[in-house]
């Protein structure tokens, strides 16, 4: 097995590193993918902790997974199927709600009720965001220039121009919400169309999924954005449970990439890359022995991939020091319930199409700032932010009959507490969290039959993520486009000839998307000079 | 075609207003400005206070002010020469006396060594800041003197360096470049004096690159007093107005911008004033905020919806009170640098600045402010200080605000032990907003994150100095580049008038 050698070696077998392999082994390379856990998906993993009780352990939902990706490398024959969300639930204090449904006047009367203005720019917001998410998508799947003097290498410089002449061809009004909306908060964008709190807590919510920020600090515009990218197939702002939780994602592009003639080894940890004469020619394991290959792709993240695997001597000092400094600290916990009955919400007490839904506990903006301002000295979120899914409302086999498990992504709870220890206080976050949910759902305290609380040193342990972040370091301007993760390495190449980055802390960033380790895959095989035939990614931007 | 009373007139009488009257003037038009106070200068003013005392009313700063762009006005000849100080601030950051204080002095090396006092390796990294922020504002001098256009987008989303910089938090952006934590907190409140937001907003770093403007390698940016006070500076921006002809009148607040309907929309043709008096002219300029100018003087039935909406949403939060305290004696604050032109900025360290952001945001006062203070000669061979507090209370002042008063107090009695304090009398953004009519009581005519600034200092229709009218431009701190003593958006402005003037 070890004498084999490989074209590339693509280390760590999470979504990103699979679709990289996939489109490599696709275009005919030896591609060895090496894996540090006993099985592929990283972040992307469903287990069982309790026997008959099937959770997605850490990510837990699929929107943003590019719609080349699927048709590239043919998911939906290897076993993809999106149950799409198509509700959200926003509980509020007193038994209230604001409910968004599929059917839009029905969505349109309830948000009325809080505010008939409001109903109606909802319609125009609507809009304008997926006209948005189109420009994003046209920068997200453009990959960054490698920068020689300041100026776009020319095997970028046509692509760059032509998305150029794009927004210099966009309506003013358009590019103009277009730049407010990568420079400003969630709240500032949200203002403009609206009045009423539970709508603008509602969608600032996706303003700060895995993002150290409030809906109120500068840049948050950019993530909801980012998450309106979500667009199955060909409809934006559309979120999907995969059967079999995450994890079954990961299986079906590993499945895909193995038929594409991909091999993945699992339990095998990388310790460091091989460099020989200043170029890559493999690496070793954590035994000693050496995979050996024409290139290496990393999908870890840069602490790992500039820092720990490289001799520091073959980088400048300044890529090295950004990577060490790398802003990823997790602020993101899950709380993973198994429950012996169907939660009930106090303004819904019947079982109904809501709990196949998304729902999220936010009742208004200055909730989720209390929730931040905690997280921000280093405390956790006496009242966090929570997004809850219920996987056995959309797919039964996630729970024994009768019983369900809930998915409860919480906010925030920092990787680092000042003056205090995760280990100790775990449970009291988990608490914190069961009494916030308690409120909305009266008797779900009794429900529970086991809980799990995870944190993002958690997350740093089991996935590899340094400081747990589900995005591997944060979205924000300085960390994005010719930033992510830094100078000299943001167009997935590395100073390191032959050496590549691939992983979510490459361009365009986290969620379950695959757009990175697609776009360094491709980037690897234009330097190969292995072209791939690969669907056009403009000609999905055309929107519902 | 009617004969028009002057070619330009000109709403308010701050310093950029007075700079684009004169260049206007200089250039041939003729150019009538309003003042609403008695006195010119607006945020630059002087604050008499008898006995031929004078501090500045509200900014202590003239660091910033584009001497080339302002040579046609011939300052030197009308009164003004600068009082270069050595350095550009010191940070206090316990209640000791000088000797302690981190100071940020000009000449590269000097600061590096004072620097690598207070932590090993600060000095060798001092140079590498210094050298990385002069390449930065040097590429941004070139943006800050060109309209804003979106083609400069190109310019940030291909240089590394300055996205980070524009796009980062000063808390990850300094923290990056020093290890000292005083060294972090005197460029941390530096950069966020007048502003509503604290170090770990993502984008604050674009404030310092703003305050640090003429910074280079070899050391950073002049800080200098006028000689002869503080109201020196505006009194020859004054003469030299009034030497080349422009007419200015104090005490004459605007009450409306007058509007015609031409082809392809609306036209300012001239302003009505408090007394019911009219001036017509081809163009107007105002030195007003942009909110205040559209939605007060222009009106919104005037205006696209949209503009409205934006007009209505742009931030303008005031944060920076200020207190004025005579001291009988000659004494403290005792400054490490020994001389008064260089301000001092107390403040215990970077989460200091993040909860007086907070306090602000929850619309309270800081209980414990952090502060920068200046020192003026005053009465009878004493002194006096004025004392930047953030934050400040949005409404209300030391009388009305218990717990601000109580803070300034014990603020100012730290920095001053021993000293004997006369009584003393605060402003707080209230008081710049009904005494100066800035929106919202803001310094800066509006935040200046990224998100308020270039093309987005504006609205969809206008940035810069442009408005959705035609003959009606801004030459304050609401346009492009925005605020602090620069002159810049006062140049802008004359610059772009001649068009409006056909």
């Amino acid at each position: 097995m070890s004498a084999r050698s490989w074209d590339a070696v693509v280390v760590g077998g999470g979504h990103n590193g699979l679709v990289s392999a996939a489109y490599l082994a696709r275009a005919g390379l030896r591609v060895q993918v090496l894996e540090r856990r006993e099985r592929v998906g990283g972040a992307t993993v469903t287990e069982e902790p309790y026997p008959g009780f099937r959770y997605s352990v850490f990510s837990y939902l699929v929107s943003l997974l590019r719609p080349e990706v699927i048709h590239d490398l043919d998911l939906v024959r290897h076993g993809l199927f999106l149950v799409p969300l198509e509700s959200t639930l926003n509980p509020l204090p007193g038994g209230d709600e604001l409910y968004r449904e599929a059917d839009s006047n029905r969505t349109f009367a309830n948000v009325a009720r809080h505010s008939r203005r409001d109903a109606e720019a909802y319609v125009e917001y609507r809009l304008r965001m997926t006209q948005l998410a189109q420009l994003v998508h046209e920068l997200q799947a453009t990959a960054p220039p490698d920068l020689v003097d300041g100026a776009a290498a020319d095997e970028d410089a046509a692509a760059l121009a032509a998305l150029a002449r794009r927004y210099v061809q966009a309506p003013r009004d358009l590019i103009f919400t277009f730049l407010q909306a990568l420079t400003t908060s969630a709240e500032s964008l949200l203002d403009q169309w609206f009045e009423s709190a539970p709508l603008k807590a509602a969608l600032a919510t996706s303003s700060i999924i895995g993002s150290f920020v409030s809906p109120r600090s500068p840049g948050s515009a950019y993530v909801l954005l980012h998450h309106y990218m979500g667009e199955i197939d060909g409809v934006y702002r559309a979120w999907g449970w995969q059967k079999g939780g995450t994890g079954g994602l990961a299986e079906v592009i590993a499945r895909a990439a193995r038929s594409l003639g991909a091999d993945i080894r699992l339990d095998a940890q990388v310790q460091r890359v091989l460099v020989e004469d200043g170029e890559v020619c493999g690496v070793v394991l954590e035994d000693g022995e050496e995979v050996r290959a024409r290139v290496v792709l990393s999908s870890l993240a840069p602490q790992a991939s500039l820092g720990r695997f490289l001799d520091p001597g073959l980088l400048p000092e300044e890529l090295l020091d950004r990577a060490m400094r790398w802003q990823s600290f997790g602020c993101s916990g899950k709380v993973n319930l198994a429950l012996d009955r169907v939660p009930r919400f106090a303004s819904r007490p019947e079982p109904g199409p809501h709990l196949a839904g998304g729902m999220s506990i936010a009742p208004d903006l200055d909730y989720v700032e209390r929730a931040f301002e905690d997280a921000k000295y280093g405390g956790w979120s006496r009242r966090p932010f929570a997004d809850l899914v219920i996987p056995s409302c959309l797919d039964p086999d996630m729970a024994p009959p009768g019983k369900h498990v809930m998915s409860c992504f919480v906010q925030y709870a920092p990787y680092a507490l000042s003056g205090a220890d995760w280990a100790d206080q775990r449970e009291a976050f988990g608490d914190a969290v069961i009494d916030v949910l308690e409120e909305h759902m009266p008797g779900l305290r009794e429900s529970i039959l086991h809980r799990q609380v995870l944190v993002p040193p958690d997350i740093e342990r089991i996935v590899g993520i340094p400081g747990g972040n589900i995005f591997h370091g944060e979205l924000r301007m300085s960390q994005l486009f010719v930033n992510r993760p830094g100078a000299r390495a943001a167009a997935y190449r590395t100073p390191v000839p032959g050496y590549y980055l691939c992983g979510s802390s490459t361009h365009p960033g986290g969620g379950i998307s695959g757009a990175p380790g697609r776009l360094a895959a491709l980037r690897v095989l234009r330097d190969l000079d292995r072209p791939a035939e690969v669907s056009a990614t403009a000609a999905t931007g055309s929107g519902a | 075609m009617t004969a028009r009373d002057f070619d330009v007139a000109v709403v308010g009488g701050g310093h950029n207003a007075l700079v684009a009257a004169g260049l206007l003037q200089r250039r041939g038009a003729r150019v009538a400005l309003f003042e609403a106070r008695p006195q010119l200068g607006g945020f630059a003013s002087p604050l008499a206070l008898g006995e031929g005392v004078e501090v500045p009313l509200a900014v202590d700063d003239w660091g910033l002010v584009r001497d080339d762009l302002l040579a046609e006005l011939e300052l030197e000849r009308h009164g003004l020469a600068w009082a270069p100080a050595e350095a550009l601030a010191a940070l206090r950051s316990e209640a000791t006396d000088g000797d302690a204080d981190l100071v940020l002095w000009r000449e590269a090396g000097r600061c590096a060594a004072s620097f690598e006092q207070d932590a090993p390796g600060d000095g060798k990294r001092l140079r590498r800041f210094l050298a990385e922020i002069g390449g930065l504002v040097g590429e941004l001098e070139e943006l800050w003197r060109r309209p804003p256009e979106l083609r400069q987008l190109a310019r940030f989303v291909l240089s590394p360096e300055l996205l980070r910089w524009c796009g980062g938090s000063l808390e990850e952006l300094l923290g990056a470049a020093f290890d000292g934590t005083r060294a972090r907190t005197a460029f941390g409140a530096l950069a966020l004096r007048g502003s509503a937001w604290g170090p770990s907003a993502a984008g604050t770093g674009i404030l310092l690159l703003h305050q640090l403007a003429g910074t280079t390698a070899e050391g950073l940016r002049v800080a200098r007093r006028p000689r002869g006070g503080a109201g020196a500076f505006v009194a020859a921006l004054e003469r030299s107005a009034a030497d080349a002809g422009v007419q200015m009148a104090t005490g004459a607040p605007v009450r409306q911008i007058l509007v015609e309907n031409v082809a392809g929309g609306s036209r300012a043709v001239g302003l009505r004033l408090a007394n019911g008096t009219e001036v017509s002219a081809r163009c107007v300029l105002s030195g007003l905020d942009r909110r205040t100018t559209l939605l007060d003087l222009v009106g919104p039935a005037r205006l696209p919806v949209q503009s409205v909406r934006r007009l209505r949403h742009l931030r303008h939060h005031g944060v920076r009170g200020r207190a004025i305290v005579p001291v009988a004696k000659r004494a403290g604050p005792a400054l490490a640098t020994g001389e008064p032109g260089v301000p001092l900025l107390v403040a215990r360290g970077l989460e200091q600045l993040e909860r007086a952001a907070d306090d602000a945001k929850w619309g309270r006062s800081s209980a414990r402010p952090w502060l920068e203070v200046s020192v003026w000669p005053g009465r009878a061979g004493g002194t006096t200080w004025t004392i930047n507090a953030q934050c400040a209370p949005q409404s209300g002042s030391a009388t009305t605000d218990g717990a601000w008063a109580s803070g300034l107090r014990a603020a100012i009695e730290g920095v001053g032990s021993g000293a004997e304090l006369a009584p003393w009398r605060d402003l707080t953004p209230a008081d710049w907003e009904r005494e100066l009519g800035a929106a919202g009581g803001c310094e800066h005519h509006g935040d200046m994150l990224l998100d308020q600034l270039f093309q987005l200092r504006g609205t969809e229709r206008a940035a810069g100095a442009r408005t959705e009218l035609q003959g009606l431009l801004l030459c304050g701190s609401g346009a492009h580049p925005g605020g602090a003593v620069t002159g810049l958006p006062g140049w802008h402005a004359a610059e772009l008038a001649p068009e409006e003037l056909g």
